[in-house]
């Protein structure tokens, strides 16, 4: 054992007996401070619920957040309804019809501006043959 | 929280003791690290509470150090003397150095204490982080809010100075 380590070894020593040498009333003292300082704050204590910590900013952030993403959604469905049902719905022409959806971005443009017979999409055979050569499904 | 509070208290509180030299204070700064840390860090897991721990602590003995220099100053310039500090305690206590003092182990952990308690604060501090609490270079220079080379250094300086001051002493194991 090297200088350094012994001296290391004397220095924990003497520190642990120090320790240990610690009177009553001191330790008394010690432990009144610890639980006053954990009754000190019962919210930080209590504050998980369900692996959550309610931070009230972090909380109104969320509660944010979520009312935006209600209200957007709701505005873009019923403006969606709207645009596709504003004729009623059935008395849209086929074009009508296919516009609205395009419009409202059910179907690509690109759908319709592409030159390929649309038997090229409906042959069943090309689909099964993606399939099996990249394994989509 | 609280089994790590019971763990480190009777530490802290030697800790503290050292650095200020009266109880009273070292009461007070270990209580106001603890409600810190409740209050700021109660969230964070068990791994990391101990250099936060020291880190707050240590912060407090500081502020404590800073505080006494603003009065020390103040009591200067108004030519009050410092009663606090007994003559006896400035003096370097003789009977130390009998070696038939060190006989008995108690007086040789008492020799040992006060040597460590004449140390400059940050050199204390960086001796007993490393030495005894067992942080590495990194965390000490963490908790100490310096670089890993003041850390070296004034650890460096410690045990050299202390190896002087204790003599044989530290030489026992």
């Amino acid at each position: 054992m090297n200088d350094n380590n012994k001296l290391n070894k004397r220095l924990k020593e003497s520190l642990d007996k120090d320790v240990e040498a610690l009177s009553a009333t001191v330790q008394t003292r010690l432990t009144q401070a610890r639980i006053q300082a954990l009754n000190e704050f019962p919210i930080t204590q209590n504050k998980y619920l369900f692996g959550f910590s309610f931070n009230p900013m972090k909380v109104s952030a969320v509660f944010a957040s979520l009312l935006f993403v209600v209200f957007s959604s709701f505005f873009i469905l019923d403006s969606s309804n709207m645009s596709l049902d504003k004729n009623g719905g059935e008395n849209l022409t086929t074009d009508e019809l296919i516009e609205a959806h395009v419009v409202n971005g059910i179907i690509g443009k690109e759908f319709f501006e592409t030159e390929e017979d649309l038997d090229f999409f409906e042959n069943l055979e090309l689909y099964q043959w993606l399939d099996t050569e990249f394994k989509i499904s | 929280m609280e089994s790590f509070l019971k763990s480190v208290e009777r530490r802290a509180f030697v800790v503290a003791r050292m650095q200020t030299k009266d109880q009273e204070e070292a009461l007070d700064i270990v209580q106001d690290a603890m409600f810190t840390l409740v209050q700021k860090y109660s969230d964070r897991p068990l791994a990391e509470l101990g250099p936060l721990f020291h880190t707050i602590l240590y912060s407090k003995i500081n502020d404590w150090h800073r505080k006494q220099k603003v009065r020390n100053r103040w009591r200067v310039f108004f030519g009050f003397k410092d009663f606090d500090i007994a003559p006896e305690d400035t003096v370097p206590q003789e009977q130390f150095l009998e070696p038939e003092a060190y006989l008995e182990e108690e007086e040789i952990n008492k020799h040992v204490l006060e040597e460590i308690k004449k140390l400059p604060p940050r050199q204390q501090e960086a001796l007993v982080l490393r030495a005894w609490e067992g942080f590495s270079v990194a965390e000490t220079a963490e908790i100490m809010k310096c670089s890993q080379g003041s850390v070296k250094t004034h650890y460096s300086r410690a045990v050299h100075m202390l190896r002087n001051r204790l003599g044989e002493i530290g030489k026992q194991s």
